[in-house]
């Protein structure tokens, strides 16, 4: 049973087609990598499937429902998750708060009881400030929970990034390029850390990706996207060696 | 005694003081000193209000002194005309900002930054008219006295402005109490990224379109709120109370104060009220006041960019250094969040 459906996704910008009718399946629980060289429409896939762009035409559903016509605040509470590539941080809150963000959906709460601050808002609020912390440490982060987010280095804005993305409580998980701008060793405790969080927390993952090197080592099925078009899917072993794929990656010979 | 409560103590010991010392003010001070704190509190509710929308959620407002003259107006109308007390107005006021509020933040939900305080200048353009329009029914632009003011209870036994001032500064600390705790809840945390974070916000499932017209209402209904303490601490409104003018006036005391903070404010109200009346008394004409301000402004966008809390933050911490660890005090070079 397919998690994600995506079906014959057009995009269009101008005269310009991002995306050309695009079709994949993520099934539950796997870890999926959407890749491609630069151009090749999967940040527009992950735009489309969380909801920050209206595709021309075509189907995305998440378990069994229509997602496009939702607004794209809806998703979260549906269960999608998801971080950016130039990493989308609240820079003046502290890095406990921004993973608190992430808990808006579980955490609905109005005006006035927060204002008065009744006994159930602040159950609420404790509640969600221990699992914070619980998903802090998780990610080898607690001790940085009160320092500002604004001026951590870079991998490490990129875990508090996937900790609140975590702490939507998210049936899957979009990750993009996670590892862009990492040091060597920060990439390699990146594989384990998203294998971790999915095998705790049962999550679906699907990532874009240009480290060929992560991608290979812990995805379950590899998606080959090119001049926004599938050009190949399947086992990363597979993948890596389609003609194809190696054409889109290289070139042709002239 | 463990740190965390020592230094919640340390924390709370300056609010305490402070609050002790200005509920003790009518006893010590002159009347002069009594009228000019009940400024400085209907200041401060309206740089609160304007806060709330612009400094924690990141909606520009040209437009308060619009909100505020609505509730003047209420109170006043509702007093003098339909004879009404002060209390039974207050919901009235409080209610008709409000809903303005609400109303004037649905194009807000288009329309960001410079524009939208265009329009919400056009909100504080238009609104001075509309008493002159019903000249009949609010004395126009000379303006409506109210003859009764707001009694304190006979059997406290204290005079009348005594009264109102208590009155006035419970309600500031009130609204001060309150807004504290929306902005430390997951309401103030989602306003918060959307003022920095507008996509972001959207991916964790903030209702965007929902939480800004709320903002707007309650900060609207806030500024009714001062409007109802404007017309019981002066009995008199009039068109000239509410232009434009004083929209800017609010901005400059948040920038001032330091906007996004929830002391800043007050040091603003402080500020709006005081600085002009220390101006004259330093031999400064009277008419060069907007100057003195916009030099002001300058001098704290270069020094004290946190405006006056975010420099009294830095002095504390540098001064106490019990709080300080290192590399929080050290500034941070911005986070590119594009």
């Amino acid at each position: 049973m397919n998690l994600l459906d995506v079906r014959d996704l057009t995009l269009r910008f101008g005269g310009v087609r991002a995306l050309d009718g695009v079709s994949f399946g993520v099934a539950e629980g796997s870890l999926v990598a959407l890749v491609g060289p630069n151009g090749a429409g999967k940040s527009s896939v992950f735009n489309c499937v969380s909801g920050l762009y209206r595709p021309n035409d075509g189907v995305v559903e998440f378990a069994g429902e229509n997602i496009l016509t939702l607004p794209s605040h809806a998703l979260a509470s549906r269960g999608i998750g998801r971080t950016f590539q130039n990493l989308a941080l609240f820079p003046r809150m502290t890095v406990l708060e921004n993973v608190l963000v992430g808990g808006h959906t579980s955490h609905r709460s109005n005006v006035l009881s927060c204002a008065v601050r009744w006994p159930g808002e602040r159950r609420r609020e404790r509640a969600a400030r221990a699992r914070a912390l619980d998903l802090l440490s998780e990610l080898r982060l607690a001790h940085l929970a009160d320092m500002p987010a604004s001026g951590l280095p870079f991998g490490t804005l990129k875990r508090i990034e996937i900790a609140r993305a975590v702490m939507s409580e998210p049936r899957m998980l979009l990750l993009d390029e996670p590892a862009a701008g990492l040091t060597h060793g920060e990439v390699d405790e990146l594989g384990g850390t998203i294998q971790s969080l999915r095998d705790a927390h049962g999550l679906t993952v699907v990532l874009v990706e240009h480290h060929m090197g992560l991608v290979m080592s812990i995805s379950d099925k590899v998606i080959v996207l090119n001049l926004g078009k599938v050009i190949a899917e399947g086992l990363p072993a597979e993948v890596s060696n389609d003609p194809a794929v190696v054409a889109a990656y290289l070139g042709t010979a002239a | 005694m463990n740190t965390t409560t020592q230094r919640s103590i340390i924390r709370a010991l300056p609010w305490t003081v402070g609050l002790v010392l200005l509920v003790g003010a009518p006893f010590v001070l002159g009347l002069t000193g009594i009228r000019g704190l009940m400024q400085v509190f209907v200041l401060a509710v309206a740089v609160m209000s304007l806060n709330l929308l612009t400094g924690f959620n990141g909606q520009p407002s040209i437009g308060h002194s619009a909100f505020i003259g609505l509730g003047a107006y209420a109170t006043a109308l509702a007093v003098q005309n339909y004879g009404w007390s002060y209390w039974s107005a207050l919901p009235i006021a409080v209610l008709i900002a409000g809903v303005v509020g609400a109303v004037a933040g649905v194009p807000a939900l288009r329309i960001r930054g410079m524009n939208l305080a265009l329009v919400t200048m056009a909100l504080a353009l238009v609104f001075p008219q509309v008493p002159v329009r019903l000249t009949e029914w609010t004395g126009g632009t000379a303006g409506l006295t109210v003859d009764e003011r707001l009694r304190a209870p006979a059997a406290l036994g204290v005079a009348d402005v005594a009264w109102q001032y208590w009155v006035l500064l419970g309600i500031a600390a009130l609204a001060f109490l309150l807004i504290r705790n929306v902005v430390h809840s997951s309401m103030g945390r989602a306003m918060i990224a959307i003022r920095d974070q507008h996509v972001a916000a959207h991916t964790v499932g903030i209702n965007v379109r929902a939480v800004k017209v709320t903002v707007f209402a309650g900060s609207a209904a806030i500024a009714g709120v001062a409007g109802w303490m404007f017309t019981v601490t002066n009995q008199f409104v009039s068109p000239g109370d509410f232009t434009v003018l004083v929209s800017i006036n609010l901005l400059l005391g948040m920038a001032v104060g330091g906007s996004g903070t929830l002391v800043g404010p007050l040091m603003g109200a402080l500020f709006l009220y005081y600085v002009p009346e220390v101006l004259p008394k330093l031999g400064v004409n009277p008419q060069l006041t907007p100057a003195v301000y916009g030099v002001l402004l300058i001098l704290l966008a270069f020094f004290l960019p946190g405006g006056l809390s975010g420099g009294l933050r830095s002095l504390v911490r540098r001064l106490s250094g019990i709080t300080a660890k290192k590399g929080v005090t050290t500034p941070q070079p911005t986070l590119d969040t594009t």
